[in-house]
């Protein structure tokens, strides 16, 4: 897993997901705030037609947070909402993540990625149940 | 001369009260949470979030909640937010070819690739009454399992591509400034990325009734949903200090791809045209409403001779903001009495000029 | 992880972002309001060299996401300041000060021709940028008469490093009024304004 897939788990894990993982850190980590956490917005760009020129569709609230830990490794975050805890949290997890890439993935990202599967199943599941499957009557006079 | 008029706090401050007072209601029901209405007035929400152009669910019902369930005074509210909340960037185009689809119907081909899935639509409902719906027990919903033939979901339009019956996007232009009407105001003529940007925030109601006068002759274009798509997409940003982007999150979004009918020009052969509308969450019937709204808007770059209200841009996006609408039309309840005792002493300088008039030609014709 | 994630990008921001950016903020205000007058201020930022911390405070003050900067040659050479500014302030660095609605100067050398920038539209005259500029000194330079809106007579200025075919051009900014581009001096502690509205004449009064 690299950094950038690491930084996508993070930002959807929930508020209590990253606080029990760093509750159960083994050493809490010494770290300082660089910049934020802060909540703002983003603008949300879309593509004519799907795929053609660029238009703004709309904005999205995001929060974000930059941290450093004692060791040096600098973290970021950029999550949807506004939650600036969990920004922080994430932040920091992006920090751990440089030096302990495998205890942030086992104790922390392999679960949220297994509940993101549940929820992404479920909804495939159910929308499966919605499909259309047409079959045609022959009508007519052919023998 | 203008004459400041004090008075009336105390009216104003036991009006909000008594507002306050009324939107709690009746003591002895439980005060409704910001959950139930995210969740269970979820539609009423999408709305807020699409004309608001805020994607937040949690914002939004507490919009709803402020606004008593007025959707465009919540609208409002969640507009004079966005103008004061820093805005850090911009994400990636979002790609729709990657959504994870909830809902997807096409009304043009009946075997499309991936199929078709209704997803939760009132489609096919009875729309009459369910008196049973209040303290129901609600089944879970059905579930089915997933085939290989969900995966690949190529987009409609795509089909008739490589006949070149259709047009295409057109291309993603590198370096080009995208317009944003939240910090330039709107000039005109407009381009399609103000266009649609405007669209996509605009009053559903406004969209609908131009959508339905193209359909009733008003700019013919003879439209058919080609696909309506719902589901999550991801939501990237650059970060910059990294130099690679990051997927944040995910969002609901509709999409609508409306083909329409195009019988040529001089310069062009004939094909099939498309309008496009992409909307925040659920929101079918404003996607395709601003599907027909975007390609009639497209009749200056076909050629086509603007005859109707849905094709004049100025018209169409001059008022398809609830909010501006709503400021303006709702102004007219404060206080005018300079105003109105100016145009009244006007009317009363004109009445006697008339009277005076009536009078001599009177006496004229005496004479 | 590119060159640019190096600690110092991050540290030698403001320590309390709010405050500090509207205090910044205020001063700036008065300086504009009083042009030619002298007000201290202390820097509150440590930038990489050579961003001039004071030229860096006002721009970390007014700048965000959705302004650009123009750094001079002299200070567009190093490396570090583009991503220090962009991580502390949002800005954006453009090579070009047409677009810039900032532009940051070493000295009054090292700008580029003021005809080059942005001075608005009739319609639009706030899409003009604002210069600021590190001088040596406040005093010293060649005398100019200020006087306009702020200015209760007149008011003497003479920064140090500022040439007359500056001033000339100063001179001819204000000749656009309401367009043009605003300035602000910076030198040691203290800040003045030069804005758009001032009348300048080249001399003493």
């Amino acid at each position: 897993m690299t950094r950038q897939e690491a930084m996508g788990v993070l930002a959807r894990a929930n508020r209590e997901e990253l606080h029990d993982a760093l509750d159960a850190w083994p050493e809490p980590p010494q770290s300082e705030a660089l910049r934020g956490p802060e909540a703002g917005m983003i603008m949300l760009r879309g593509r004519a037609g799907g795929g053609g020129a660029s238009f703004n569709l709309g904005e999205v609230t995001m929060a974000r947070a930059t941290v450093r830990l004692s060791t040096g490794e600098v973290g970021f975050s950029c999550v949807l909402g506004r939650d600036l805890e969990k920004a922080w949290l994430a932040a920091l997890f992006d920090a751990l993540w440089q030096s302990e890439a495998e205890a942030v993935d086992t104790r922390l990202l392999a679960g949220i990625r297994n509940r993101l599967d549940v929820e992404g199943r479920q909804t495939a599941v159910e929308t499966a149940a919605t499909r259309v499957n047409f079959f045609t009557m022959t009508r007519g006079e052919d023998e | 001369m203008y004459v400041a008029v004090k008075g009336g706090e105390r009216a104003i401050r036991n009006a909000h009260r008594l507002l306050a007072d009324k939107r709690r209601g009746p003591r002895n029901l439980p005060d409704i949470t910001l959950e139930q209405i995210a969740t269970q007035l979820a539609l009423s929400v999408d709305r807020i979030m699409s004309e608001g152009s805020l994607y937040d669910r949690d914002l939004a019902a507490l919009a709803m909640k402020q606004a008593r369930g007025d959707l465009i005074d919540a609208i409002f509210l969640v507009h004079a937010y966005r103008t004061i909340t820093p805005r850090f960037g911009f994400s990636e185009p979002l790609d729709t070819s990657k959504m994870r689809v909830e809902r997807r119907v096409s009304a043009t081909f009946k075997d499309l690739p991936g199929g078709q899935l209704l997803g939760p639509t009132f489609d096919y409902t009875h729309r009459l009454l369910d008196p049973t719906l209040e303290g129901a027990e609600i089944d879970e919903a059905a579930r089915a399992e997933v085939t290989d033939e969900d995966r690949p979901m190529p987009r409609v339009t795509d089909l008739l591509g490589h006949e070149e019956l259709i047009e295409d996007d057109g291309e993603a232009q590198e370096g080009v400034e995208i317009g944003d009407l939240t910090r330039e105001p709107l000039s005109f003529p407009a381009d399609r990325d103000l266009r649609l940007q405007a669209l996509a925030r605009g009053d559903e109601g406004f969209l609908l009734g131009l959508g339905y006068s193209t359909q009733r002759g008003y700019s013919r274009t003879h439209p058919f949903v080609g696909e309506i798509r719902i589901g999550t997409v991801d939501v990237e940003v650059e970060i910059p200090e990294l130099g690679f982007t990051v997927s944040i999150g995910e969002i609901q979004v509709t999409e609508c791809r409306m083909v329409t009918q195009f019988k040529g020009s001089a310069k062009a052969p004939p094909q099939f045209t498309r309008g496009y509308g992409l909307v925040f969450d659920q929101s079918e019937r404003k996607a395709m409403a601003m599907s027909l709204v975007d390609r009639a808007l497209r009749a200056r770059e076909f050629g086509e001779d603007v005859v109707a209200p849905a094709q004049d841009e100025e018209f169409v996006l001059s008022h398809s903001d609830n909010v501006q609408s709503t400021g303006f039309l709702e102004h007219l309840k404060l206080p005018h009495y300079v105003d109105f005792q100016a145009e009244l002493d006007f009317v009363r300088r004109m009445r006697h000029e008339y009277e005076d008039r009536a009078a001599q030609e009177n006496k004229e014709a005496a004479e | 992880m590119t060159l640019e994630t190096r600690a110092d990008t991050f540290s030698g921001g403001f320590l309390r972002p709010v405050f500090d950016s509207q205090s910044v903020f205020r001063i700036v205000l008065d300086a504009l309001a009083r042009p030619g007058q002298v007000k201290p201020l202390a820097a509150r930022t440590s930038p990489p060299k050579p961003l001039p911390p004071l030229a860096v405070d006002i721009t970390a003050a007014l700048a965000d996401q959705e302004t650009s900067v123009y750094l001079c040659p002299a200070l567009a050479k190093a490396k570090t300041p583009a991503g220090w500014l962009r991580f502390q302030t949002g800005a954006s660095v453009t090579a070009n000060p047409a677009e810039a609605d900032f532009v940051i100067a070493a000295s009054p050398q090292t700008l580029p021709p003021l005809s080059q920038l942005a001075v608005g539209m009739p319609d639009y005259p706030d899409r003009s940028a604002t210069v600021i500029v590190a001088v040596p000194s406040f005093d010293g330079g060649l005398p100019v008469t200020l006087s306009g809106p702020g200015i209760k007579n007149q008011q003497a200025f003479a920064p140090d490093g500022v040439s007359l075919p500056l001033w000339q051009q100063l001179v001819a900014n204000h000749a656009l009024y309401p367009r043009g581009i605003d300035v602000i001096f910076v030198s040691g502690e203290a800040i003045a304004g030069l804005p758009r509205s001032t009348q300048i004449e080249i001399g003493e009064a």
